[in-house]
C-alpha cells in the first residue's frame, strides 16, 4: 500500500514545551484523513512541520517515499495546503488572486483557472474583491489556491472553523469531489468530529502532541456498531441461546456479553420467551464523539 | 526564481503600489524642473543640474522606506508560507524578494535621472562636474540604494509583524538620517567663527572678531567620522551629495559590505525562521 506521508517519530519542542512527541503517522494514497484533536493537542504544528514551516527536533518524516531535503522539497511541489486561515491578498478579486498564483508556482499558461474557479463556485465573482467575500467564499478560494499546482495531497487545516451549515456543506462536497473524482489525497484536521465521520476514510487521534490511535473508518463503524450489553449470572446458558438463533455476540467479562445486530426490544422479548433473564441490559451506540472522548478520557486516566 | 519574480511584479502592479511610486517620480521630476525654470526666468539663478538629481534621495529614501515595508510585510509571511509549502527554496524566496525592491527602486531613480537629464539639460545647460565624477557619483548612489534596500529587506524577511516592520523601518530610517546629518554637519564645522560684536552701542557699530567654533571637530576626530560614516547608508549618501568626497573609489566598498553583511545574515536567519 502506498503512503503518501509517513512520519516517524516525529517530534517538536519549543523551549520546554513538547508540542509534538514520537508522532507516528501513516497517510494512505486516496484516504482521506482525519486528524482529531483537541485544542493544543498539536495539529496545527504536526501541519505546520510537514508543510515545511516549522523544523522538526527530532524525527523524520517521507512525503511520497521521500526522506532527503531536496525529495522532500520535490514532492511539496505535489502538495497543497491551507493553514488555519487561507492566504487571500484581499485587494484583488478571487481571479486575480488565482492568475498570481499561477505564476507563482510556475504554470505555463493560465489554462485551468476557469475550471478552478467552477469548481469552487466561484466563477461568477468578477472583480468583486476577495475583502467582500464571505467566510465560506474565502475558505473554497483558498482551496482553489491551494489546487493551483495539481497537487495529489491536499491539507486542510480546521477548514470549517466559522462557517454556517451551507458553507459547512459546501466545502464537505467540495473535499469528497476532489477525493473521489481528482483521486486527492487529504489531510484533514477538524474539531467538528460529526462532519469528519462524514467523509473521513481513516483518523487519526492525536493527544498531548502524540498518536494514541490510527484506524479505518471501516474498523471505526464496526466498532461503532448498535450494541445491546447484558450482565448475566450464567454467562454459558446465552452463549448457547445466541450460538442456536445465529445471533452476533461478544463476551467481554465473565458476566458480561455484547449483543450486535438487534433492538433491545425484540432481544428483550425473545430471552424472556427462553426464560432467561438477565440482571441488567443495556443499549448502547457509540459515535466518533464517544469514541474519541473515551480514548482520551481512557488515556487521561492510565 | 523567474516565477516568483513574476509574480512579485504583477502583485506589484495588482495593487497600484508601483503604480504610485511611478507617478510620484513623475509628479516630483516635473515639478522640480518647472519651480527650477521659474527661478531661473525669474531671478536668473543658476541650476546645478546634478544637484537636482543627487538631492532627490533625501524624498526618495523615504519613500524607499515606506515602499520596502508595506511590500515585504505585505508580501511576508502569508505568501512566503505558500511559497514554501508548495517547495520553493527559503533561499529563492528571500532573493526574489530583495531584487523585486531592488529592481523597483533602482528603475525609479533612474527613470527620474533620465528624465532630469532629458529635460534639463536643454533648459539649464550641461552638468558642472566632470562627466566622470558625476558617473562615479551616480554609480555610488546606486549603491547606497541598494545597500539600504538590504537592510529593509533584512528587516522586513526576517520579522513577521507587518506593523513592527513598517514602524522600525521608519525608525531606522529616522535614527540613520539624523545621526547622518548630526556627523555631516560636525565635518563642515571650522575651527573658527566670525562673531559680530559691538563696538559702539550709540552708534551701533559692529566690528567681527574669531572666535573658537564650540562644534568644531579636531582634525584627528573628523578622519575618524570620515571612516566611520560611510558605514551608515544614508551617512555616505549625505557626504557624497553635500560634500567633496576624497574617497569616491572607497566609498562603493562600504555600499558592497552592507549589501554582503545583511544579505547573508538575512538568508541565514530568514531559512531558521519558524512559520505560523
Amino acid at each position: 500500500m502506498e503512503l503518501v506521508l509517513k512520519t516517524n517519530n516525529l517530534g517538536k519542542k519549543y523551549k520546554n514545551f513538547k508540542a509534538l512527541n514520537n508522532v507516528n503517522m501513516h497517510i494512505k494514497k486516496g484516504a482521506i484523513y482525519g486528524l482529531i484533536g483537541k485544542n493544543g493537542a498539536g495539529k496545527t504544528t504536526l501541519i505546520r512541520v510537514i508543510c515545511g514551516l516549522n523544523n522538526p527536533s527530532r524525527g523524520s518524516y517521507t512525503i511520497y517515499g521521500e526522506d532527503s531535503p531536496k525529495g522532500i522539497l520535490k514532492a511539496r511541489k505535489r502538495m497543497g495546503a491551507i493553514i488555519e486561515a487561507p492566504t487571500l491578498i484581499t485587494s484583488m478579486s478571487a481571479k486575480d488572486n488565482l492568475i498570481r498564483e499561477f505564476i507563482d508556482v510556475g504554470r505555463p499558461s493560465l489554462e485551468g483557472l476557469d475550471e478552478l474557479l467552477d469548481l469552487v463556485k466561484l466563477k461568477d465573482t468578477g472583480n468583486k474583491k476577495v475583502a467582500n467575500f464571505s467566510l465560506g467564499m474565502k475558505e473554497r478560494l483558498g482551496i482553489a489556491l491551494a489546487l493551483v499546482n495539481n497537487p495529489d495531497f491536499l491539507i486542510l487545516d480546521e477548514p470549517i472553523n466559522g462557517l454556517d451549515p451551507e458553507g459547512i456543506v459546501d466545502i464537505r462536497e467540495l473535499i469528497l469531489k476532489l477525493n473521489k473524482e481528482k483521486g486527492i489525497t487529504v489531510l484533514i484536521s477538524s474539531h467538528y468530529l460529526d462532519e469528519l465521520s462524514k467523509i473521513a476514510t481513516d483518523y487519526g487521534f492525536l493527544d498531548n502532541g502524540e498518536i494514541i490511535k490510527e484506524i479505518s473508518s471501516t474498523e471505526l463503524k464496526k466498532k461503532m456498531e448498535h450494541k445491546i450489553e447484558l450482565n448475566v449470572n450464567d454467562v454459558l446458558e446465552y452463549v448457547k441461546y445466541f450460538e442456536l438463533k445465529k445471533i452476533n455476540y461478544e463476551v467481554t467479562s465473565d458476566d458480561t456479553i455484547i449483543v450486535y445486530g438487534s433492538t433491545l426490544a425484540k432481544l428483550t422479548k425473545d430471552l424472556y420467551e427462553n426464560n432467561l433473564t438477565p440482571n441488567k441490559i443495556k443499549e448502547q451506540e457509540e459515535t466518533l464523539e464517544s469514541y474519541y472522548i473515551n480514548l482520551i478520557g481512557g488515556l487521561n486516566h492510565e | 526564481m523567474n516565477r516568483l519574480l513574476k509574480a512579485n511584479f504583477y502583485r506589484l502592479k495588482k495593487n497600484k503600489m508601483g503604480l504610485i511610486m511611478l507617478i510620484f517620480t513623475l509628479i516630483w521630476a516635473f515639478v522640480t524642473i518647472f519651480t527650477k525654470y521659474i527661478s531661473l526666468k525669474k531671478y536668473n539663478s543658476s541650476v546645478e543640474i546634478e544637484l537636482l538629481i543627487f538631492n532627490f534621495g533625501y524624498i526618495f529614501s523615504f519613500i524607499m522606506t515606506i515602499f520596502c515595508s508595506l511590500f515585504l510585510g505585505d508580501n511576508g509571511d502569508n505568501t512566503t508560507r505558500m511559497r514554501i509549502i508548495s517547495g520553493n527554496k527559503k533561499r529563492t524566496i528571500y532573493i526574489a524578494n530583495f531584487i523585486t525592491v531592488v529592481s523597483v527602486i533602482l528603475g525609479l531613480f533612474f527613470l527620474y535621472t533620465c528624465l532630469i537629464l532629458v529635460i534639463g539639460i536643454p533648459l539649464f545647460g550641461e552638468i558642472n562636474i566632470p562627466i566622470s565624477t558625476f558617473i562615479l557619483k551616480l554609480f555610488n548612489i546606486f549603491l547606497i540604494i541598494i545597500a539600504i534596500t538590504s537592510l529593509y529587506t533584512f528587516i522586513g524577511m526576517v520579522l513577521s509583524d507587518k506593523v513592527i516592520v513598517t514602524v522600525l523601518s521608519i525608525i531606522l530610517y529616522l535614527v540613520l538620517m539624523f545621526v547622518g546629518l548630526l556627523l555631516v554637519s560636525r565635518l563642515s564645522e571650522t575651527e573658527y567663527m566670525t562673531e559680530m560684536v559691538s563696538t559702539n552701542y550709540d552708534t551701533h557699530e559692529f566690528s567681527s572678531v574669531e572666535v573658537k567654533n564650540p562644534l568644531y571637530v579636531p582634525e584627528n576626530v573628523k578622519k575618524v567620522i570620515r571612516v566611520v560614516l560611510p558605514i551608515n547608508p544614508f551617512g555616505a549618501y549625505l557626504e557624497l551629495t553635500q560634500n567633496e568626497v576624497e574617497n569616491l573609489q572607497i566609498l562603493p566598498l562600504y555600499s558592497l559590505g552592507i549589501i554582503i553583511l545583511f544579505n547573508i545574515s538575512g538568508l541565514i536567519l530568514f531559512s531558521k525562521k519558524e512559520f505560523k
